[in-house]
């Protein structure tokens, strides 16, 4: 076998080329192993405390119905120097993204306020976290009263208001805040019908106001969290259906891959995954929108709490960025690791990674796709002349 | 004489023991390293080079290489090189010799051509006179062949619609050579014969570094190290006979057989992968169809015949036989060339004006001048690449034997038929021959 090669034969002076036929260099190849199976499995979420907090329902054609409700509790006073007066009212200043919407563009959200009636924790909430609601409506808004800083402000009424108020007059602070953590456990926003979007607030920079005549004092939010119902469509044949609150998360088996590489000296393995660009870009109604999934992410170790691996660390992680519809997954370090340096691939995970809360979806060829877009391992390796 | 006065040894002439000792020494380092230190000398030799065990490396010694022959026969009664143990008696001097090239090449095939310069290091020899004109010791370090090459390839492959071009720089630097150590001794008036055993040890290093456009894609290097050693044979036979057709006529005659050979060789297939503990050199040599294999060198059979109808004239006439129809090593093929018998002639001429008491600058060198032509051991595409070589040079002779001999060499070799390299190649070449008296017993006191 002769391959055609242009050499270049650098002199000191002179650089020109010679074309030559007759020698044997090694190349460039190119392989393509398809994955066979892979494992699903499900992930319960950290929901509590990120940037972002999903309220709404939109039914997405092709993912489902979503449903997201918001909890948060105010904070109160440390110490006693203010003292809520019977003309002062309660009022919530609700921040919410204004481009980031995930639904129906046209169509207000609704929401209504009821009280927690049971004890929770941002930092440790889950997306299975119980959690329960009062009857009692204690207040009610739409986004579409969002000024142009996507602040919606939101009067606070009805038993919470009350208890509040009495709390929040007590003189002793101990007492205060003992009463509060025990007897307060939040409010939750609630979408109601007809709407048709979920929006993103922002606890972080939304403030409890109390409004007198002449001033106003506002008092932050001391916790918050969300929670997301799904009520999927009917699964799609050959295609693989990801959220990023991992409730399917891909489970590899990166070892047995490694087994299957080609025997090459391989320069560069890649983990390639393809979106259904078709059914995603044509899926949606008018006016509808969704928010990108950035990335996604594989987690390579063994880990101990996978939730708070795929939410929050940035360690282990190989990260498959997008381009036309495909996310690329370099997998050469993890490749070498196990064939060069006695270190076995471990426990690898794949997901959409969308951080700070947002909510995302994604649909890919599955493994049993009949299509070159199922996923794959890219082997470039150096395709050798040597010892023949 | 005293006793004791055997072991006494001049000290000016141990000195120049000693700096024959350093040119050897440092020689052999220099040498030693020097294949391997072309790599970073942006150089490359001949394409042909690539093949085999890389190409055949004459042992022309001395002033030989100015005239187009090896120094065989020897006529010119100067320093006596590597060429032909027989004549290694023939010495009433210790002797350091050592050699080295610059070589030019311009490489073209139909279309297009190249140029590529190399520096390479000759052969190294040390020989000493155990007994004056009848028993001599050689110590020689020399090529036999060498393989220095280096290409760039470009190429390119597609990566989900984008064209990654990559390129690829293969470089091979090694060859075969002899450690050797033999003998020569006068066995007649006019017949001497030599043998000399050698530890043949064969070190190749091809490397390739691939570089891609995308920084998707980090850059790489293999190397694969070829080695094996050896012995081997080589015998020699001269004669020399004087006032043949006229008084002061010499006909010198000389023969070498080079035993066939085989060694195994062992090769080891490596490179560099980036791990969590960094970068790390890592065996890829399960990668190869196999690990050690078996070559055989040719038998080799040269022979020569001089004549000087006086001390300042001479011409020498060679042939060189390789019988590279049987070569054959199991670790690689020869990528696609055959392997053809090989033969080489030459002839040339030498003007001695400085042998006449008559002053005058021009009249102080020696003068050389030949051709050789050489069949070849390569069959690429039924094309031999044969060379033909014009030889010429100077001879800058010192009081005592020793010379400084640069030659001037213009070499064509190959074709471009068939999509192949014709080379042009100017070489010059300098040989430093030391000739000193290290062991001078004292006169009777």
């Amino acid at each position: 076998m002769s391959i055609l090669a242009l050499i270049s034969l650098n002199a000191c002076e002179e650089n020109t080329t010679v074309g030559v036929d007759f020698i044997q260099e090694s190349g460039i190849q190119v392989d393509t192993l398809f994955i066979d199976s892979v494992e699903l499995v499900s992930v319960d979420p950290y929901l509590g405390q990120l940037s972002y907090s999903a309220m709404g329902a939109f039914n997405d054609p092709l993912y489902g119905e979503v449903r997201g409700t918001a909890y948060f509790k105010p904070s109160i006073n440390a110490a006693s120097t203010d003292t809520i007066l019977d003309y002062m009212q309660l009022q919530l200043r609700l921040h919410v993204m204004e481009e980031e919407i995930y639904g129906d563009t046209t169509v207000a959200g609704e929401f209504e306020v009821y009280r927690i009636t049971n004890d929770w924790h941002g930092p440790s909430f889950r997306q299975s976290t119980p959690m329960n609601l009062g009857a009692e409506l204690i207040g009610s808004f739409t986004d579409a009263d969002a000024d142009t800083n996507g602040n919606i402000h939101i009067p606070l009424g009805g038993s919470w208001d009350a208890l509040y108020r009495e709390l929040f007059n007590i003189d002793d602070d101990s007492t205060r805040l003992t009463r509060y953590e025990n007897e307060d456990y939040g409010l939750a926003i609630v979408p109601k019908e007809p709407t048709n979007n979920v929006r993103f607030a922002t606890f972080s920079t939304s403030r409890l106001l109390i409004i007198g005549r002449e001033d106003t004092s506002s008092f932050g939010i001391q916790d918050w969290a969300y929670q997301l119902e799904r009520n999927e469509n009917e699964p799609i044949e050959d295609r693989l259906i990801l959220h990023n609150t991992f409730e399917q998360v891909v489970k590899l088996d990166l070892q047995s891959m490694v087994n299957q590489l080609p025997n090459t000296n391989f320069v560069r393995a890649e983990l390639v995954l393809e979106e259904d660009t078709t059914r995603k870009f044509t899926s949606l109604g008018e006016h509808e929108i969704r928010l990108a999934v950035p990335g996604y992410r594989l987690s390579e170790g063994n880990f101990i709490d996978l939730a708070y691996q795929f939410g929050f660390s940035d360690n282990n992680i190989i990260n498959g960025y997008p381009l036309d519809g495909r996310f690329r997954f370099e997998m050469t370090r993890v490749f070498n690791e196990q064939i060069y340096n006695n270190n076995p691939v471990k426990s690898s995970y794949l997901y959409p990674f969308m951080g700070s809360g947002y909510v995302g979806s994604n649909i890919l060829y599955d493994v049993d796709a009949n299509s070159p877009k199922r996923p794959r391992l890219i082997i470039h390796s150096i395709r050798s002349e040597e010892g023949q | 004489m005293k006793k004791g006065a055997q072991m006494f040894v001049s000290i000016s002439h141990f000195k120049g023991a000693l700096l024959l000792a350093a040119v050897f020494i440092l020689g052999s380092q220099t040498y030693i390293g020097a294949q391997n230190l072309s790599s970073n000398l942006a150089q490359s030799g001949s394409v042909y080079s690539a093949y085999g065990v890389g190409y055949p490396v004459d042992l022309e010694t001395g002033s030989a290489k100015a005239h187009g022959v090896f120094g065989l026969s020897s006529v010119n009664q100067e320093v006596v090189g590597l060429s032909n143990p027989g004549l290694w008696s023939q010495s009433y001097y210790t002797q350091g010799a050592s050699g080295l090239d610059f070589k030019n090449l311009r490489l073209k095939n139909s279309t297009t051509e190249a140029r590529s310069t190399l520096f390479e290091k000759g052969y190294l020899q040390l020989l000493f006179p155990i007994k004056s004109n009848e028993l001599g010791l050689s110590v020689g370090l020399y090529p036999v062949t060498r393989s220095n090459l280096r290409i760039i390839n470009e190429d390119t492959f597609d990566s989900f619609g984008d064209t990654v071009v990559y390129q690829s720089e293969f470089q091979q630097f090694g060859g075969i050579n002899k450690f050797e150590l033999g003998f020569g001794w006068k066995i007649t008036e006019n017949i001497s014969i030599g043998y000399a055993p050698s530890v043949a040890f064969f070190t190749m290093e091809n490397s390739e570094a691939f570089n891609f456009s995308s920084s998707l894609y980090a850059q790489q290097t293999q190397k694969l190290n070829i080695s094996g050693a050896a012995f081997s044979h080589r015998f020699g036979v001269s004669g020399s006979f004087r006032s043949l057709l006229r008084s002061q006529d010499k006909l010198s005659l000389g023969a070498t057989f080079t035993a066939p050979f085989s060694m195994t060789l062992r090769q080891n297939f490596f490179t560099e992968k980036s791990l969590e503990v960094g970068s790390k050199t890592v065996e890829l040599s399960n990668l190869l169809p196999a690990k050690r294999g078996e070559l055989s060198m040719p038998l080799e059979l040269a022979g020569g015949v001089g004549y000087a109808p006086h001390s300042r004239f001479n011409i020498s006439a060679e042939v060189h036989y390789q019988q590279w129809s049987t070569y054959s090593n199991t670790l690689f093929d020869n990528n696609g060339a055959g392997m053809t018998d090989r033969l080489r002639f030459g002839t040339g001429v030498q003007l001695h004006p400085y042998k006449r008491v008559q002053s005058g600058f021009f009249s102080s060198f020696k003068y050389s001048a030949g051709l050789s032509y050489d069949t070849g051991h390569l069959t690429i595409q039924d094309q031999e690449i044969r060379t033909l070589w014009l030889h010429s040079g100077l001879g800058i002779l010192s009081r005592s034997s020793s010379s400084l001999d640069v030659s001037l060499r213009y070499g064509f070799r190959g074709t471009t038929e068939s999509s192949l390299i014709e080379e042009n190649i100017w070489a010059i070449g300098l040989s430093v021959n030391l000739a000193e008296i290290m062991f001078l017993r004292p006169k009777l006191q």
